[in-house]
């Protein structure tokens, strides 16, 4: 019975939790706890469905359009003679011939497509602010980011494709130059992220907002550990001082005297004393949202 | 004024590429090899619909915003 009341209490001071505000470029970001947790656990299903889908026998028109075009680029950079052929086996429909070389297969895996299913996952699935004028046009700024990553996942495999291919055909390995060179085209997934920011700032927000949610709890204790302790004994430990006031560790000594200094409280040891008349001021700060931030008016 | 007379530029230009590549793909579609050489097709021409539809609705969002500022200006005065 006594589990049953606390959980209840837990659950309603869940619902009176006033949810953060993430201020990003003009822009207000909240976000529900619903659509954060379906972007973690609905991104990578439909990522990897979306694989799935391209890898059945019935889209394997995507390894014809890549092959075919990879080996128009070759010859045209290149002069290979190389030529792309239909010779289905297996998971194999396409081969590159390459004049006086063995030819290579080709799979799904190397059109590149499980990076576009990956980010496609993200894209879709980032989440919506709150916020009726910061999601807005979020459709419009979501399907730029698919198109844009889509089109550079797109041409970089095919340049990474280029370089292997005529390294190949000068003479290397295909062991050596395949999985080194794919590992370090993947680099450009960077720059996705970062183009990514630019029009989904949701992506990167929606993370830091969930470290939000998780660590609100933990400070909203710190905050009552200190007001209790300042309500028995006048003081307050410096240590749990630092973390509510986000200071460095480095410069900690100095910026607390000086703090305290400002506030008229008295350091001592490892403790801030807090005189009696200013005993509810203290508090008062303390419990605020931004604690020790005096409001401009 | 100017500036709606931009966006409808790049709408327009938009619009035109989608076109253009709905037919690109119809002159690729025959001379494909792959068995199922019509799914191209069958997935791209949806998703060239929807993106279409995108668009649209993006020059429906700028007429909005601009109908806005002329009916607050017009307010001003």
């Amino acid at each position: 019975m006594r589990g049953m009341i606390k959980t209840m209490q837990k659950l309603k001071e869940w619902r009176n939790f006033k949810k953060p505000i993430i201020e990003y470029n003009e822009k207000k970001y909240i976000f529900s706890v619903k659509s954060l947790l379906l972007f973690v656990v609905a991104a990578p299903i439909l990522s990897y469905l979306i694989y799935l889908f391209f890898d059945l026998r019935i889209n394997y028109w995507l390894h014809e359009i890549v092959v075919k075009q990879t080996v128009y680029f070759l010859n045209l950079f290149f002069n290979m003679n190389s030529l792309a052929q239909f010779a289905p086996s297996g998971r194999y429909d396409w081969r590159f011939l390459i004049p006086g070389r063995d030819p290579i297969y080709f799979e799904t895996f190397c059109t590149g497509i499980q990076a576009i299913c990956i980010f496609a996952g993200i894209i879709i699935f980032t989440p919506h602010s709150q916020d009726s004028k910061t999601k807005e046009d979020i459709v419009w700024r979501k399907t730029k980011a698919l198109i844009v990553s889509s089109i550079i996942f797109y041409i970089v495999n095919i340049i990474r494709m280029l370089i292997q291919i005529e390294l190949y055909y000068i003479g290397y390995e295909w062991n050596d130059i395949h999985i080194s060179i794919s590992a370090a085209s993947s680099f450009i997934a960077a720059i996705i992220v970062i183009l990514m920011h630019k029009w989904i700032p949701e992506f990167i927000l929606s993370i830091i907002y969930t470290g939000t949610l998780i660590s609100e709890p933990i400070k909203r204790k710190r905050k009552v550990m200190v007001k209790e302790m300042v309500e028995k004994g006048n003081k307050a430990e410096l240590k749990a001082m630092r973390k509510i006031l986000r200071m460095k560790k480095k410069s900690f000594s100095k910026e607390i005297s000086a703090w305290s200094e400002e506030f008229g409280y008295n350091i001592d040891g490892n403790y801030i004393f807090i005189p009696n008349e200013r005993k509810t001021e203290f508090i008062g700060l303390l419990m605020q949202d931004k604690p020790f931030k005096k409001e401009i008016k | 004024m100017k500036q709606l007379i931009l966006k409808k530029i790049i709408i327009w230009s938009m619009l035109t590429i989608n076109l253009l590549f709905a037919f690109v793909i119809g002159l690729t579609i025959p001379m494909l090899e792959s068995e199922s050489f019509i799914n191209f097709g069958i997935i791209m021409i949806p998703l060239l619909i929807i993106l279409n539809y995108i668009i649209l609705d993006r020059f429906h969002f700028y007429l909005k915003h601009t109908n806005e500022r002329n009916d607050k200006n017009n307010a001003e005065t």
